[in-house]
């Protein structure tokens, strides 16, 4: 080969590598370059079937299409109930995907400036988002197109408000007056134990040590296996759940995270507290008889349900959520009887119970903000105004009447066949339109399970009825037993608090303190709950507390409180108007 | 018995001189054509287009990726918003810097992350050579292959995977290893390796080899291929054993890219990663298990503070560069083959 | 045979029971995976499945084919490892070679630009905003330009050229072959197993990426990788499990997130395993002399 002609061949291997990545990358862009674009200014890329038949003459109806992100990846906007909200408001949404971490999506897309129509956004980046002026205020807009939102709001709607007047995002709002019926208290006793107690009522640890110690006593082994007095789990992010939230509960209190409120106001850590020692020593002596899991500590909530659904764990603090699917695993290998009671248990007889306690609006979960870049965002407030209307709360928790629900005897009911389908097929809410990005515990825009419409009748079909539908016959002996309905009634009754301390922007002068007061909390439950003795216990625990006291536990306490302080001022303020 | 092999040996390390010789001369002849006279740079620049389309357009595409981002370490002096960006946001001097060092933790973390890099990098440098030397001497070419593959599977499963079987394996609720001991009546009562600090570097890193080592054997075992088989047919009519043939020639042959490999995992010791260490501690040993970059998630990017995160990867990049560099003088001096 | 001794044979003996052992330990989690993933999710929730399934079930599969695009983001993932290797190879060996010359002007600073990348880094902001800006976003390319060169590659196949002896180089040269010619005729056909191994490095690195398409292509479903579908298909079930408390949809779950996961790793593991047998054929002994005696 010549000189030449190799040069040549060089050349067009080097454009060849260069072109067939730019071909590539070319190919795959498909004009979607700028996804979290408005393109409203194009009707025409809408594929709202339905809107786009409807006469132009009324102008807000017209087609338009909204980007929002969401988590959930099986959320489509092709579905007969979003088709009905097309059709009531020209909106069409294109769902932006965003799996993993959304904080850090969310970080990104503030850095990058460079977000969909619609943010949807936990309170926290609400506010930084506000901060770098990404999103824009509502007052004005819903002053003047959401005639439903405020009069669902109500006396409520200057909670949406904040420090400066402003109202920046929008959420559910909670209206009823009974608790979900689907609420369950957060420690769980298994059945078998119950039965063998004679079911006895458990109010106190003490009482629940006694029906585990004499239960164990009886069968040191379920299948074979060691039995599990009580389970606890160390592991990731959980661990919370198994070394703060029983002593916040077992106390009675409103769940604050890892702080409690005192009546005056006053915010302390929990961790420190006596309560706290006192629950600790009752892991310690469950520990020393050989009572509670030896596993915990480098247990996950997976390893803890994998346990529970072998049937060897007899009692433990564990939300619903918590326990997965250890109870459907226990009653499909045809061990109902080793499902468990949800209840509350105390510290002792006295405790008064004000942790079933609820927020007037949803504003700790998620919210929806309207990104400044967004060119229409009155169609985006018309639509969120006919999400709160009566008809819309219909269609969106109830579905359309014929297909999803009947009115019988002047009251709405889920079809059977839909109560069926959504035993048997877990897309089923996705296929109807249910599900969207949620802002609270209902679908949608809700006003909260248990509250009830202009007509009278319920918002949502979360009943005790629907709920007892779901019970194993296990399950309906046991409540029987102790002449419940639903789990839920062994609650106390809901109390309204103006909010709760995690859902507050958290100090950012003491956000590095609180965080070495976690990593040592975190650090010493071991060394506290394997001690040997008494004295060792006393010893190690005052080691933590002073190790937390250097930490900066005041320091953040007193932020705390004065954050504290701060909201509910501002909270009384705005209530009154 | 001694001298004959010391004799063996010679001829064989003699004739691989003499090879290398014949090259060397080769190139001094090389060195006197015309063509490679001296001229002027961009003369010479000229001279070797060639070379440069092989290479400048990669090497600025690389240049682009990798030192573009670095305008970011311009937040590790700043108090970093991220709504403001790095225009709007104000210069604090090296305050984040002076609060990595005065943390308390950090030492603690830094402890741990060069312990368990360095112990990782250890066991993956042995573990590797010997496993490609053992697959080397094996001539069922089909068990070789297979082996070969079924030693890296490991790499393709998730570290959640590997700590499940790991946890499992170590568990005092009926866990093998317990099972075994206490059967063969080495212990009383189940040892509950997981939460003893003390056995958390091992666990980390026999799980760590467990999982890469049939994919960090790969390259040697590539290396070996490209040796030339007339060292090992010349050392095979001196009679020298299989052993003597691979101390004498394969290992030496393996060491240039060996030596470049433990380079770079030296440079990287402080880049630890953090998901084996996550999914495998748990707060009983966190004071074992904590690393760098497990604290970077926890201060900075837990709290948005993109500025502490920042002056932690700066000060990991600069340290890293350090380390490379005064190995790679070290291994000038050695002799050996070099990263730069 | 010469040379087999019985010491050689004791050795073997050794030497392939220990290796035996080896391979029967690495592939146990690959064993119990499998397992867990033919096995009703409920059922392996209560633990205690080692090498065979309990109550067989095709389930875990059945519910990830349903739920996913599967089909296109294979085609996209299999696009994406075919090109992205090619061009990562020939990129490769390309810049190895230029900087094994001892001649090449540029050697030196060229090769401390490339192997100061791999100990830098300003972590993940600036980089998104660097992509963001550089208009890649939702752009196939982004999988293809950043990845095109590693230097940890570049610098085991510059230690390779390295050893071959100068005078196949330079006869060449005298020959009047150019650098293409030299790289493609003289070079590669010696260094076929180090070219071998990076192949497999690479496609395994392009096989194995999802974090750029969560982060930078989640906007456009064309370009999802089979590696994020599954990823979503995990979370959805981890959602669902949070969520299953709600007793309307009850028993609609049938699977869960470790089950989900131990299918997904068949799935995804079970294409890129056969790439490495493949490039054994590579792997032949003495591949250097027999072209130099040519």
């Amino acid at each position: 080969m010549t000189k030449r002609g190799t040069k040549k061949t060089l050349t067009v291997s080097m454009v060849m590598i260069l072109i067939a990545v730019i071909f590539a990358g070319c190919s795959g862009n498909n004009g979607n370059n700028n996804a979290p674009t408005n393109s409203a200014a194009s009707p025409a890329a809408t594929n709202g079937e339905a809107a786009a038949e409807e006469t132009p003459a009324a102008p807000d109806l017209t087609p338009v299409e909204f980007t929002i992100n969401t988590s959930d990846d099986q959320l489509k906007w092709d579905t007969p109930i979003n088709k009905k909200i097309t059709e009531k408001t020209g909106v069409t949404f294109k769902y932006d995907l965003t799996v993993g971490d959304q904080f850090q999506r969310w970080d990104l897309w503030l850095a990058s400036k460079d977000y969909p129509d619609i943010i949807v956004l936990d309170p926290k980046y609400t506010l930084r988002y506000k901060e770098a002026g990404a999103i824009i205020p509502l007052n004005d807009l819903i002053e003047k197109y959401g005639p439903n939102i405020k009069e669902k709001f109500g006396d409520k709607f200057n909670l949406l408000k904040d420090e400066n007047g402003d109202i920046y995002s929008l959420y559910s709002v909670l209206l009823a007056k009974e608790a979900p019926a689907d609420a369950t208290g957060n420690f769980i006793v298994q059945y078998d134990v119950l039965k063998e107690a004679g079911y006895p009522e458990i109010k106190t640890f003490d009482q629940l040590y006694e029906v585990i110690k004499a239960y164990k006593t009886k069968h040191p082994q379920v299948d074979g296996k060691d039995t599990i007095g009580f389970g606890a789990y160390m592991n990731g992010w959980v661990m919370k759940h198994a070394f703060n939230n029983p002593i916040i509960w077992g106390s009675g209190l409103a769940d604050h995270g890892n702080y409690t409120i005192s009546d005056s106001g006053e915010v302390d850590y929990n961790p420190v507290s006596e309560a706290t020692k006192t629950y600790y020593q009752f892991l310690n002596k469950l520990n020393n008889e050989g009572m509670l899991d030896k596993e915990s500590f480098s247990m996950d909530e997976k390893a803890f349900q994998a346990k529970a659904a072998q049937g060897r764990i007899l009692a433990a603090y564990s939300p619903n959520w918590l326990l997965g699917d250890a109870e459907k695993s226990l009653r499909a290998a045809g061990q109902p009887e080793r499902a468990y009671a949800h209840i509350p248990i105390y510290f002792n007889e006295n405790v008064v119970d004000h942790s079933n306690s609820s927020t007037p609006t949803s504003a700790g979960n998620y919210q929806w903000t309207i990104s400044s870049k967004t060119k229409n965002p009155e169609r985006i407030i018309q639509m969120i105004d006919y999400l709160f209307s009566d008809e819309a709360q219909v269609l969106t928790q109830w579905g359309i009447e014929g297909e999803d629900y009947s009115v019988v005897d002047g009251k709405r009911t889920v079809n059977p066949e839909l109560v069926t389908k959504r035993q048997t097929d877990a897309n089923i809410d996705y296929d109807r339109g249910f599900k969207s990005v949620g802002t609270g515990n209902t679908f949608w825009f809700g006003v909260g399970h248990g509250a009830k419409l202009a007509d009278g009748d319920y918002s949502t079909p979360l009943t005790k009825d629907v709920v007892e539908l779901g019970y194993d016959d296990m399950t309906k002996e046991v409540l029987a037993k102790y002449g419940k309905q639903v789990w839920a009634d062994f609650l106390a009754p809901v109390e309204y608090v103006p909010g709760f301390l995690w859902q507050l922007t958290p100090p950012e002068a003491t956000k590095v303190e609180e965080q070495k007061m976690d990593d040592t909390w975190r650090k010493n439950i071991p060394k506290i709950i394997l001690s040997k003795d008494a004295a060792a216990f006393e010893k190690s625990w005052s080691q933590m507390v002073t190790e937390i006291d250097k930490a900066g536990v005041k320091k953040v306490n007193e932020a705390y409180t004065k954050l504290w302080k701060e909201f509910i001022e501002k909270y009384n303020q705005n209530i009154a108007g | 018995m001694h001298n004959k092999d010391r004799f063996t040996s010679k001829t064989v390390t003699r004739k691989v001189q003499k090879k290398m010789s014949k090259a060397t001369e080769q190139i001094k002849l090389a060195s006197y054509l015309p063509q490679a006279k001296r001229r002027g740079f961009f003369g010479k620049l000229i001279k070797q287009q060639q070379l440069l389309i092989m290479s400048v357009p990669f090497v600025l595409i690389a240049l682009v990726f990798s030192y573009g981002p670095l305008w970011g370490w311009i937040m590790a002096f700043q108090d970093y918003k991220i709504g403001k960006g790095v225009l709007g946001s104000s210069f604090v001097g090296f305050d984040n810097f002076v609060k990595i060092f005065q943390d308390e933790q950090f030492y603690f973390v830094m402890r741990n992350t060069l312990a368990m890099s360095f112990m990782g990098l250890i066991a993956s440098f042995v573990g590797s050579i010997v496993l490609a030397l053992l697959l080397n001497e094996v001539r069922k070419t089909f068990f070789k292959r297979a082996i070969q593959t079924i030693t890296y599977i490991p790499h393709f499963v998730s570290w959640v995977v590997i700590a499940n079987v790991v946890t499992f394996f170590l568990s005092p609720d009926g866990g093998l290893l317990n099972v075994i001991m206490m059967k063969l009546k080495l212990i009383n009562e189940p040892i509950y390796f997981m939460i003893k600090g003390e056995w958390f570097w091992i666990i980390h890193t026999l799980a760590s080899l467990w999982k890469e080592l049939g994919w960090s054997t790969i390259i040697y075992l590539a290396v070996l291929m490209g040796l030339n088989p007339e060292h090992y047919e010349a050392a095979e009519m001196d009679g020298a054993s299989r052993f003597r043939k691979m101390w004498h020639i394969s290992i030496p042959g393996l060491m240039p890219t060996a030596i470049l490999l433990l380079t770079m995992s030296i440079g990287w010791a402080i880049n630890s990663g953090f998901e084996s260490q996550f999914v495998l501690g748990n707060p009983a040993v966190i004071e074992y298990s904590d690393v760098i970059d497990l604290y970077a998630l926890r201060y900075s990017t837990q709290l948005s503070d993109y500025s502490y995160g920042m002056a932690i990867n700066m000060f990991k990049s600069v340290i890293s560069v350090l380390m490379v560099l005064s190995v790679t003088y070290l291994a000038k001096k050695t002799q050996q083959s070099r990263l730069f | 045979m010469k040379g087999t001794t019985w010491g050689d044979r004791l050795f073997d003996g050794f030497n392939y029971t220990l290796l035996a052992i080896l391979g029967f330990i690495t592939i146990y989690p690959f064993i119990n995976l499998f397992a867990i993933s033919l096995n009703d999710a409920l059922d392996s929730l209560r633990g205690g499945i080692y090498f065979l399934p309990r109550k067989f079930s095709l389930l875990n599969y059945q519910i990830i084919f349903e739920q996913g695009d599967l089909l296109r983001a294979t085609i996209m993932s299999v696009t994406r490892t075919v090109v992205g290797t090619v061009c990562g190879v020939l990129a490769t060996v390309m810049v190895s070679y230029t900087l094994s010359r001892k001649e090449f002007v540029l050697r030196k600073p060229l090769n401390l630009i490339l192997v100061f990348t791999l100990f830098i880094n300003a972590g993940l902001l600036p980089s998104y905003m660097l992509i963001v800006n550089l208009n890649l976003m939702n752009n196939f390319a982004v999988y293809i330009l950043p990845l095109l060169i590693s230097a940890y590659n570049i610098i085991i196949v510059r230690s390779y050229f390295e050893q071959i002896p100068d005078g196949m180089v330079e006869s060449a040269k005298i020959d009047g072959a150019s650098d293409y010619q030299i790289l493609f005729r003289v070079i590669i056909p010696v260094s076929m197993p180090v070219i071998a191994t990076i192949t497999l490095f690479i496609a395994v690195m392009h096989w194995n990426s999802w974090f750029d398409n969560y982060l930078y292509t989640s906007g456009n479903k064309e370009l999802n990788l089979l590696q994020l579908e599954l990823m979503k298909i995990l979370l959805t079930s981890v959602n669902e499990v949070a969520n299953s408390s709600n007793p309307t949809n009850s028993d609609a779950l049938k699977t869960n997130p470790d089950a989900i996961r131990a299918a997904m790793t068949i799935i995804v593991t079970m294409p890129i395993l056969f790439v490495y047998p493949f490039l054994q054929r590579y792997f032949v002994k003495g591949i250097m002399v027999a072209s130099m005696k040519e």
